[in-house]
């Protein structure tokens, strides 16, 4: 009976095809979007060079050690800027064009001009500060203390020191979240498999589960050999997607893929204990189930960060009991921590918890899951 | 107007579902929006002033306070616990640009030159952490360079300050509207909304009046095919158009001072025409596709996929020019540079306005499109039906 049960489960799935094309594939096509999406934005947070125009003024003429400065940030491998020599009228029009991110008009005291505010502007701004900063300093120390040479304390200001010892974090793509996050929601949205397959097995859902329900075989039977079906379902195209993102799009989930596929099995255990806890506890027409299995999918998602990233951050940070109730923010924060932490037990604490989810689920539904009487259908 | 009669009384079995969803988007849409609010730091606008964190392990003294009340100057100083796992977190999420742990003795060792270290997190490379760098370099080259020449801690600090208030001007050329641009981004959000609703409501509604026997029954009155097709039509119309009046509630309930003026005016008028060309993109998808469920996926990829590459959700200035291109090809991308080009406008004249008005005429033209590739697709169905009622 398990198998005969399973089989035909099965069968019932497999042949929706348009249904089942959809669900394995629209999370396939979104991450080709947001691929699309994110392939220019971690490239813009590198640093990158910029360009500038020198006003050519008097005073900038007089000064040499300015000239020499500007020289000095604009060569090498890790030069700052690109700078030319222009007139004011020509400086002006790049700056509007945006061609350049500033120009440097040296009247008595050096001015920056800018179209707007941003962060090449602040660290052009630190330098030409820097410039003022370090020849106060200079005056200071000799007028105190005139016995040192200028030449030896540039020497010792010049000369190279380490004050920090940094961290440095490999794994630092943010727009990875969103791939996660779209794990979290391919896995949730695919519980509308169980709710069809356990929807079949009742009585009220129309003829075939009222023929279903007066068959001699043990309606746990029915129901686990049903759920079987549909986890198989569910799990492979999971799969699916995480292949695809990982070999195709060369997302990086980090290099612990036994940990991956543990908490894609048991996203997919909460996904098929949804499905039954819908199936069962909403009175109604399915076009009503599927409709709340997709509203909680994107709430959950949107609360993951999957529109807006921040919002996992806001969550996590502000409403904590939020964030571990949200399957879709445990899968996703599940595999942040294999990307960025290299020790797992942040992991198990969200496996942890989406089971204890899929067990609340499983016991809530679990009363109405039992075989009814019913007087007339 | 049967057909239109109909519709709502099928539109009220499928209430509980539709008033789900309504509710469900309006919130998400909500939250976006204040959550944009708030969400100080946000990680795509370049930030001028930098936000980090400060763990002070060293206690008190005139060196450790003094380096601290001038971070406090510069930048955004957050208070963190300590805890690696919370600042790494902070730093992934680019709430903190860049954090500096200040290790016990470390005044102390300073002043006597021992060339004590400061532990810090930032993301490698990045802009966000080049300016607090810079700033904490600064600050610490002085003074050491004073204390190497024998000046005493309150000499060092004291005209450390003084040099670092040094400071050049920065003279913009243009003023930017901050405040009208976030509108525009919260206007960007409806392109998800709109398209998520409408896609999954008319769908649902559509695939009823698909029903084999439901069609036939249609097909078979004297009522001509076209004219079935414009009262569904119509019905769906009358459900946007509510839909549409719930968010413009809600816009208005939320940023009541800045909607009532022409800029404003301007915001309600492109979401009506993108309302429109989004109802007509989900009357053909409720058309073609049969499956609900696969109605219910397409919605998703739609509205979210749309959102992403055409700059709802991340701006269009950061996109590449690939993307950009491929973008051109749905109504969203018009819908949210006419939000921009709102935003950008202080008065209103036929030079600022004309290109908002090509823009309008785009995206009304995407929702024809739509509306005939409908009638065309359900016009081919229905011969290929006939043939096979006559064979």
């Amino acid at each position: 009976m398990f198998w005969h049960v399973f089989v035909n489960q099965f069968k019932m799935i497999i042949r929706r095809k348009e249904m089942l094309f959809w669900v394995i594939f629209f999370p396939v096509i979104l991450a080709t979007f947001f691929n699309l999406a994110f392939s220019n934005l971690t490239t813009q947070e590198q640093f990158k060079s910029f360009n500038i125009a020198v006003i050519e003024t008097e005073n900038y003429q007089q000064d040499n050690n300015f000239q020499g400065l500007l020289n000095q940030l604009s060569t090498g491998k890790n030069k700052i800027f690109n700078y030319e020599i222009s007139t004011e009228v020509v400086a002006l029009e790049k700056l509007n064009n945006n061609e350049i991110t500033a120009y440097l008009n040296y009247q008595d005291k050096i001015e920056i001009v800018v179209n707007d505010n941003n962060s090449n502007v602040s660290i052009l701004k630190g330098i030409i500060d820097n410039y003022y900063q370090t020849s106060s300093m200079f005056t200071t120390i000799i007028s105190y203390r005139p016995f040192l040479e200028s030449e030896e304390l540039m020497t010792k200001f010049n000369s190279p020191s380490t004050f920090f010892q940094g961290e440095e974090s490999k794994n630092t793509d943010y727009t990875v979240i969103y791939f996660y996050t779209l794990i979290g929601m391919a896995c949730l949205y695919s519980a509308s498999f169980s709710m069809f397959a356990i929807n079949r097995l009742e009585a009220n859902s129309g003829a075939k589960g009222a023929r279903t329900s007066v068959s001699s075989a043990p309606k746990y039977k029915m129901i686990l050999s049903s759920l079987l079906a549909t986890f198989i379902i569910q799990f492979i195209s999971l799969l699916v997607l995480l292949a695809y993102l990982i070999f195709i799009l060369k997302i990086n989930f980090g290099n612990n893929l036994n940990l991956i596929l543990l908490v894609c099995f048991v996203g997919t255990i909460v996904s098929s204990m949804l499905g039954i806890f819908v199936s069962t506890l909403f009175k109604g027409n399915v076009e009503k189930k599927t409709g709340i299995i997709i509203g909680y999918t994107m709430v959950c998602s949107f609360l993951a960060g999957m529109m807006f990233i921040d919002m996992k951050y806001i969550v996590a940070d502000k409403f904590p009991i939020l964030a571990n109730i949200n399957p879709v923010n445990l899968i996703t924060d599940s595999l942040y921590a294999i990307y960025y932490y290299s020790e797992p037990s942040r992991v198990f604490i969200n496996v942890f918890f989406l089971l204890m989810f899929a067990f609340v689920l499983f016991l809530l539904s679990i009363n109405s899951l039992r075989r009814k009487r019913y007087d007339s259908i | 107007m049967t057909v239109f009669k109909n519709y709502f009384k099928i539109a009220k079995r499928y209430m509980f579902t539709i008033v789900l969803y309504i509710v469900i988007f309006l919130g998400i849409s909500a939250i976006m929006s204040i959550a944009s609010n708030s969400s100080e730091s946000n990680m795509y606008s370049s930030l001028a002033k930098p936000t980090i964190g400060i763990i002070n392990n060293d206690g008190k003294s005139i060196f450790t306070d003094t380096f601290i009340e001038y971070l406090n100057e510069k930048t955004n100083v957050k208070d963190i616990d300590y805890d690696i796992s919370d600042i790494k977190d902070a730093i992934f999420y680019r709430k903190l640009d860049y954090v500096v742990v200040i290790p016990k003795g470390y005044a102390f060792s300073f002043i006597n030159l021992n060339n004590p270290q400061l532990e810090t997190y930032e993301i490698k490379g990045s802009y966000a952490s080049v300016y607090p760098k810079l700033l904490i370099e600064q600050f610490l080259k002085f003074s050491k360079l004073y204390a190497e020449s024998g000046f005493g801690v309150n000499d060092i600090v004291n005209n450390t300050i003084e040099d670092l208030k040094q400071e050049v001007e920065i003279k913009p050329i243009e003023k930017e509207t901050e405040e009208l641009n976030l509108l525009a981004v919260k206007f960007n959000y409806l392109n998800y909304s709109f398209l998520a609703i409408l896609i999954l409501i008319i769908s649902l509604i559509t695939n009823k009046f698909k029903k084999e026997n439901l069609k036939r029954r249609n097909l078979a009155s004297s009522k001509p095919f076209s004219r079935i097709n414009f009262e569904l039509f119509l019905g769906h119309l009358v459900l946007t158009i509510i839909v549409w009046i719930i968010f413009m509630l809600l816009m208005i309930i939320m940023h009541k001072s800045q909607m009532f003026n022409s800029q404003g005016l301007l915001y309600i008028m492109n979401s009506f025409v993108f309302a429109i060309t989004a109802l007509a993109l989900s009357f053909f998808i409720g058309n073609i596709v049969k499956d609900e469920e696969a109605a219910g996926s397409l919605a998703n990829v739609v509205s979210l996929g749309t959102s992403f590459i055409c700059g709802a959700f991340v701006p269009q200035i950061l996109l590449g020019d690939f993307v950009l291109t491929i973008a051109k090809l749905f109504p969203s991308y018009y819908f949210i540079l006419n939000n921009e080009l709102i935003g950008k406008t202080n008065s209103i004249s036929w030079v600022t306005f004309s290109p908002i008005l090509f823009n309008l005429i785009i995206v009304f033209v995407f929702g024809v499109c739509y509306y005939l590739l409908t009638i065309l697709f359900n016009k081919i169905n229905l011969l290929k039906k006939k043939g096979e009622i006559y064979d």
